[in-house]
């Protein structure tokens, strides 16, 4: 009975295998991706008309709805439109370099800092006041009150108590008396000073030329003492379910993993905001999406953008290839590295010359090729992606060059075997990739490489997506030696964002670690801490730019990506879509609905 | 039903298996002789059979066709084997199954997923043969507590979900993944349907005449268990055996399109036709799937053939 059943399930099988396969025609022969869609090609209005309701599909649910905590793609995306910081990134802007032109947004203007940007003040617009908070309810106190300054106080002391476990207070940590606050040696932040209700002074321990970013970032809005203080006294803060909105929607429905609904925010007055025109009147966000799913469903317009979800593999080459779709998929350079890392706490990569012939042996071409192509974005030849202070191009810098960066076996081999001093090296290494595709392909490029250079144990290992972070790449112990699906993206437009976090020696934690190579090298700490400290401008992109070729000749990286991004979204349904370089993503606030929709 | 099919199989030593009278025309015939007429009449057995010589020569050949095409399983063809996009590029002359989606030779590449297939899928087998027999007719012929233990413990493992345990045990590392981890999972699952049969088998021989005349002789138990009733299981044994084959490599198959067990650069089955299905859900890349999934497909087919045939063949109650 079994096996019959058996039978006629693969006789099935075949015969739809035989019907795709008739169907499937040759596929593409070159990588000539034609006209591709960039911000250059989309026209902003700020006259569209508001209404309507904005789809998204999402695969991933937010990590956080607490500011503080939050630190992902996903939250950010989020907390545009519902928390308003003292300066943001402008709106209807398609010029990604004028994208980092900070407004002001609860502030009057933008930080104002002494001579050595050690001192940045603000005054806070009148009439800015909080909405509803997470649910609909209104608070008691705190609903339609205004933002005053005690509230950035509290948000700063927020991020340096336990309970609430922020999420980057390596970038407010110099702020003087923020680190006797969180040992519980002071009472509150000395450096963050109140002058009356509108007036807010941040005294820096340290210079800071790019205070300003720092203070667009979520975990720097403001939270009404009133509202959280009784959550945040719990062992385990829960004022993550109760956050009360700033921005011009509130957060109408969570429910994690499956649905985000966003409402329009009553208080939020449009006069005070120039960076948001918040045309649409609800956001319907539905998550736990398959990939290849959400991709199909923008495809045919039953949701008009993805988040999280971008075509990939096959998907892409078709979105790609069919000219109607690709008018409907935006390209654009995301400030994102991806990269295998070589730890240098490990034998034989504790060895510079070891390291530089690994970063000749890998064909970083056909890395680029498994995971899509050249629509992906260029191949990187150093750490710092384009349009970040202190990018170097690769005309313009390429340490370790090879043909179409394919790789040189027969010079790598020969730097190999000369600094291990023997043909072959047969002590086991761990190699350690993600099952999930494109990884697996990566993976086993990356493994056959290594092999081929004279690796003759290595032991490999692919659990699935983002596990090789949490169980491996982020924890010391577990002793692996080379990552082969890594990548890090910008947190805002400074090299600070990668090197401080990535190669500072001071940076390597026992858990959580993100410095993966374990590179400790003082001359390395020296420029990092040296360029932070310089003054914006000319001075600094040059420090940035020492400090990146000095990181990428350490050859503890093997950077292979500078990736693309590329959003999918429904031509049909939405307008006023161009891609939004702080998000890695569209700027949603700014979209309007087509009103036949 | 088995009682009937084992009389054949025991032949001249089993009372009335004996010479008998020789009528005009009537010719006497040895069970084997039986078996083997029946079964080399049924066409549908004999084209299984075949299908099965056939899956394990390309086993074997493999090597050879590897040294003759000169692509060996594991190498990229950077260059040639895959599209700006990183899609598999189509056959050609000399890859005339075409390429895979890291460029390597999807030819090669099938023939050595049949020997990872069919490994895998016998050894399991051997293993819950083994002890699936073992353990049933022990819980038969003892009955009692020892049968009680056996049957909870068969209900036990039965409730456990067969590809969760997969995925959970090849997260934990357990046996060092691979083959052993794929092996060990099938044979985990697969030895309580033998115990089971096998113990109903010994149930009702144990009750049989010539157990009785063993016992009556002063047989010891243990010769009585194996030297008596184990023959008599032979039968049912090779039917279902082959018959669990197939199902074991649908198994494998299973097991590696979810990425348990076999690791790249193995070749699998599974493991390709799982790559294969994002391209071919998008009408691209049919060689990929196609090749992996006939084989798998004639592989199977080719054991529930011949699986079929022996049955009915060593079984005359059976109906056509």
């Amino acid at each position: 009975m079994k096996s019959s059943r058996l039978i006629k399930l693969f006789a099935l099988l075949t015969v739809l295998m035989l019907v795709a396969a008739a169907c499937g025609g040759g596929g593409s022969e070159t990588g000539d991706t034609g006209d591709k869609r960039t911000n250059e090609d989309v026209t902003v209005s700020d006259e569209l008309n508001p209404g309507g309701t904005l789809r998204i599909a999402g695969v991933s649910d937010v990590d956080y709805m607490d500011p503080a905590s939050q630190y992902y793609t996903v939250s950010f995306f989020l907390s545009r439109g519902v928390f308003r910081t003292l300066v943001t990134y402008p709106g209807n802007v398609t010029d990604l370099a004028a994208q980092n032109e900070l407004v002001p947004d609860l502030a009057e203007s933008t930080g104002q800092s002494n001579e050595d940007f050690t001192e940045w003040s603000y005054t806070i617009k009148d009439g800015v006041t909080y909405g509803l908070k997470l649910g609909g309810e209104e608070v008691a106190g705190v609903t339609g009150e205004e933002i005053v300054c005690d509230d950035f106080v509290y948000a700063f002391e927020r991020i340096f108590t336990a309970s609430v476990g922020a999420g980057y207070p390596f970038y407010y940590d110099i702020i003087e008396g923020a680190k006797e606050f969180q040992a519980g040696d002071a009472d509150s932040i000395s450096g963050i000073t109140c002058d009356g209700d509108k007036s807010i002074t941040f005294s820096l321990s340290e210079p800071a030329g790019d205070w300003d970013f720092r203070m667009a970032m979520p975990a720097a809005s403001p939270v009404p003492r009133a509202a959280a203080e009784k959550y945040d006294k719990k062992e385990d803060s829960d004022y993550d379910r109760h956050v009360v909105a700033t921005g011009p929607y509130y957060i109408a429905e969570w429910t994690p993993g499956e649905q985000i609904t966003l409402e329009r925010n009553e208080y939020w007055d449009a006069e005070t905001d120039e960076a948001r025109l918040a045309y649409p009147d609800t956001v319907d966000w539905k998550l736990g999406f398959d990939n290849d799913v959400g991709v199909q469903k923008i495809q045919d317009n039953e949701y008009d953008l993805g988040l999280d979800v971008s075509p990939q593999g096959p998907a892409l080459e078709e979105w790609v290839t069919t000219p109607e779709l690709n008018e409907r998929l935006l390209q654009e350079p995301s400030g994102c590295t991806r990269y295998l890392f070589l730890n240098t706490t490990i034998e034989p990569f504790d060895n510079q010359a070891v390291r530089e012939a690994v970063n000749l042996a890998i064909d970083r071409e056909n890395i680029k090729r498994v995971f899509g192509g050249p629509t992906t974005g260029p191949i990187a030849t150093s750490i710092v992606p384009p349009g970040i202070d202190g990018h170097l191009p690769s005309e313009e810098f390429n340490p370790f060059e090879t043909e179409n960066m394919a790789g040189d076996m027969e010079t790598a081999k020969q730097m190999f075997q000369e600094a291990i001093g023997a043909e072959t090296w047969d002590e086991p290494i761990k190699l350690i990739g993600a099952s999930d595709p494109p990884h697996d392909r990566i993976f086993e490029s990356v493994r056959s490489d290594l092999e081929e250079l004279g690796f003759t144990n290595i032991q490999g290992k692919t659990p699935k997506f983002p596990n090789q972070y949490t169980q491996f790449y982020s924890v010391p112990s577990s002793e692996t030696a080379v990552g082969s699906s890594a990548g890090w993206c910008k947190d805002y437009q400074s090299a600070f964002t990668f090197l401080d976090p990535l190669f500072h020696g001071d940076n390597i934690l026992e858990s959580g670690n993100q410095n993966y190579a374990e590179l400790n090298d003082p001359e390395m700490n020296r420029l990092i801490d040296e360029a932070a400290a310089s003054p914006l401008g000319e001075e600094q992109t040059a420090a940035w730019e020492a400090a990146n070729r000095y990181a990428t000749e350490t050859g503890v990286w093997i950077p292979w990506s500078w990736d693309n991004d590329l959003i999918a979204y429904s031509s049909e349904n939405i307008t006023n879509v161009y891609y939004f370089g702080f998000h890695s993503q569209v700027d949603w606030v700014n979209i309007a609905i087509n009103s036949e929709q | 039903m088995a009682q009937s099919a084992s009389d054949f199989l025991q032949g001249p030593s089993q009372p009335g298996g004996g010479p008998e009278a020789e009528g005009p025309g009537v010719v006497a015939r040895t069970p084997r002789q039986l078996f083997w007429r029946r079964f080399k009449e049924d066409r549908l057995a004999l084209f299984g059979g075949f299908l099965v010589v056939f899956m394990i020569t390309v086993a074997l050949a493999a090597p050879v066709v590897e040294s003759i095409v000169g692509h060996p399983y594991d190498e990229q063809y950077r260059d040639i084997g895959t599209n700006a996009f990183g899609s598999p590029n189509p056959p050609t002359g000399s890859f005339i199954f075409g390429f895979d989606d890291l460029g390597r030779d999807i030819l090669v590449r099938t023939m050595y997923g049949a020997r990872v297939s069919l490994t895998i899928a016998i050894v399991a087998t051997g293993v819950e043969l083994v002890i699936g027999v073992f353990l049933g007719i022990l819980a038969g012929f003892m009955r009692g507590w020892v049968d009680t233990i056996v049957s909870r413990f068969i209900d036990l493992i039965l409730s456990i979900p067969f590809l969760l345990l997969g995925i959970a045990l090849s997260v934990t590392d357990f046996l060092g993944g691979g083959e052993k981890l794929i092996i060990f999972i099938i044979a985990f699952f697969g030895w309580p349907y033998i115990a089971r049969i096998v113990r109903g088998q010994t149930l009702s021989l144990r009750e049989a005449q010539f157990v009785e005349a063993a016992y009556s002789v002063g047989a010891p138990t243990r010769w009585i268990m194996f030297r008596e009733i184990l023959p008599n299981l032979l039968a049912p044994i090779l039917i279902y055996g082959t018959l669990i084959i197939p199902q074991n490599i649908v198994g494998e198959a299973a097991l590696s399109f979810l990425g348990v067990g076999i690791q790249q650069p193995t070749a699998a089955w599974g493991q390709m036709l799982a790559a294969a299905t994002p391209y071919v859900a998008l009408g691209k890349a049919w060689w990929f799937m196609l090749y992996p999934g006939l084989a798998l497909f004639i592989t199977v087919l080719g054991f529930n053939l011949l699986g079929d045939g022996l049955r009915d063949a060593l079984d005359p109650k059976t109906g056509r």
